[in-house]
């Protein structure tokens, strides 16, 4: 049907009340009134800023939009951020909080291996003396203590070398004795756990650690510090973990009375191979004259950073 | 870009049928200065909007149609207000059939039976009312197709027929 036969069909009652309704003129001073206000448009037009500057216009535009300009809109969005921010703050002091001593015990049990270097100072004055001690898989260790080389596999201890005198000995260092002493304790001989680490030579029953606050906000955002307890309250044990990966790095030691110290630094850099924990492959190099002492000490220690000879500590 | 040739472009060809359309829907001068004044303001905003629009007249016009029967609308129900603050009985009736001077006047009365249409009936029934505006018109001024201008527009006379009846203007 087309809009001529349409418009036969729309002339009814209805329509002639509305045509009546809105065909009667305007009165002229209203249509003045408007006119003039369109001239007065007209005028305004020149200075919009659509002509005046249209790369300001677009941003002018786009400011308008943006519920930021608007004061409601602001007022949610500002409050909406406070909130946000409050939540996301609540999320990391809680997080940080749920990094337990559980955790970082946990985490070790996980790695495979690791390497112990550990400086013990028996008065203020004295020097402090090195050893070191290599964990591998199945309970194995490799200990090292002055000229000592002993190596131990589920807390049985294997053999015990000399590396100045390049003879087998019968007694190991009372440095590798401390360690199979907190081993013994162990209940699993398969792993080292932390707890024999931190017990190994003087300290006994650590019963549990709490985390404290760090004051320095750079630092704690990587650092975990533990403060853990012993039945002996004159010892003064603190960890400190990285708290991303929640593997200790570090533990002080330090008796109050007797004025003993130890410090035992973690290093995870690389697992060593099977010969380096085998006491026989050992025994075979030992009676040859061309190694030093040193590279007795670091024999089939592979360095993490590639180099042919092994680094000390490493 | 000067402002002169777009004014002559885009508002010259339509600023009669935007005055007409605008005075007639709303008739009160005072209202009818105030929604002239409104349409300008939007269209004063969306200027770079019109000027990239394929029918920039049409949008133009819907604009004034549009803030015509909002005004509409808007002084109807400041009516049913007043009425309904100044007696309780005619919260009783329905608004139609109330018998007040103002529906005396067959014309008032016929904008108060628009006011009362959905928006779209009411805006082709105004457009179709004022100028007799063919449908391909319509649909493009309010941005529909030209089928859904006419099914508005035989709902819109079918209801507002409905309520002259009771209002017993017809």
């Amino acid at each position: 049907m087309d809009d001529k036969k349409r418009k036969n069909t729309d002339r009814d009652d209805t329509m002639e009340a509305l045509q009546e309704t809105f065909s009667a003129g305007i009165p002229e001073k209203l249509e003045k009134k408007l006119r003039e206000m369109l001239r007065g448009f007209r005028q305004d037009l020149k200075v919009h800023p659509y002509f005046l500057n249209p790369k300001k216009y677009r941003y002018y535009k786009w400011r308008g939009k943006f519920p930021f300009s608007r004061p409601l809109a602001r007022f949610l969005v500002l409050t909406g951020t406070a909130a946000a921010c409050l939540v996301i703050a609540i999320t990391l002091f809680f997080d940080n909080k749920s990094a337990t001593w559980a955790d970082v015990e946990e985490q070790f049990r996980a790695i495979p291996s690791c390497t112990v270097s550990v400086y013990l100072k028996q008065g203020f004055m004295s020097e402090p003396i090195h050893a070191q001690y290599w964990i591998g898989k199945g309970g194995r260790i490799r200990i090292h203590k002055e000229s000592k080389v002993t190596f131990v596999k589920k807390n049985e201890l294997i053999r015990t070398f000399n590396i100045k005198t390049r003879r087998e000995e019968g007694k190991p260092s009372w440095f590798a004795y401390g360690i199979l002493r907190a081993l013994d304790r162990a209940e699993d001989l398969e792993k080292t756990t932390l707890k024999s680490i931190i017990e190994a030579m003087t300290v006994e029953n650590v019963i549990d650690a709490t985390s404290i606050v760090i004051s320095d906000e750079e630092v704690s955002r990587d650092l975990l510090v533990f403060d853990a307890e012993s039945y002996d309250t004159l010892w003064f044990i603190r960890v400190w973990a990285l708290r991303e990966s929640k593997l200790p790095i570090r533990i002080l030691k330090w008796h109050r009375q007797y004025d003993r110290y130890e410090e035992i630094l973690f290093n995870y850099s690389k697992e060593q191979p099977e010969e380096f924990f085998n006491p026989d492959a050992f025994a075979e190099k030992l009676k040859d004259q061309t190694l030093t002492e040193h590279e007795l000490k670091y024999l089939f220690l592979q360095d993490p950073g590639g180099r042919s000879f092994a680094t000390p500590g490493s | 870009m000067n402002p002169d040739v777009l004014y002559e472009r885009l508002i010259k060809p339509i600023e009669k049928q935007m005055v007409r359309t605008v005075a007639r829907i709303v008739r009160d001068p005072e209202d009818a200065a105030d929604v002239f004044q409104e349409a300008l303001a939007v269209i004063w905003h969306n200027l770079d909007r019109i000027d990239r629009h394929p029918n920039p007249h049409a949008y133009i016009l819907r604009i004034c149609v549009t803030r015509s029967y909002d005004a509409l609308r808007k002084k109807a129900r400041q009516r049913r207000r007043e009425i309904r603050l100044d007696s309780i009985k005619t919260m009783l009736l329905p608004f139609h059939s109330r018998d007040l001077p103002e529906e005396r006047d067959r014309a008032a009365a016929v904008r108060g039976a628009i006011s009362l249409l959905p928006t779209n009936q009411g805006r082709v029934v105004l457009l179709r009312a004022l100028e007799d505006s063919p449908y391909y018109m319509i649909a493009n001024i309010l941005g529909c197709s030209e089928a859904t201008a006419r099914s508005h527009f035989s709902k819109g006379k079918a209801r507002l027929a409905k309520i002259l009846l009771e209002l017993g203007i017809s």
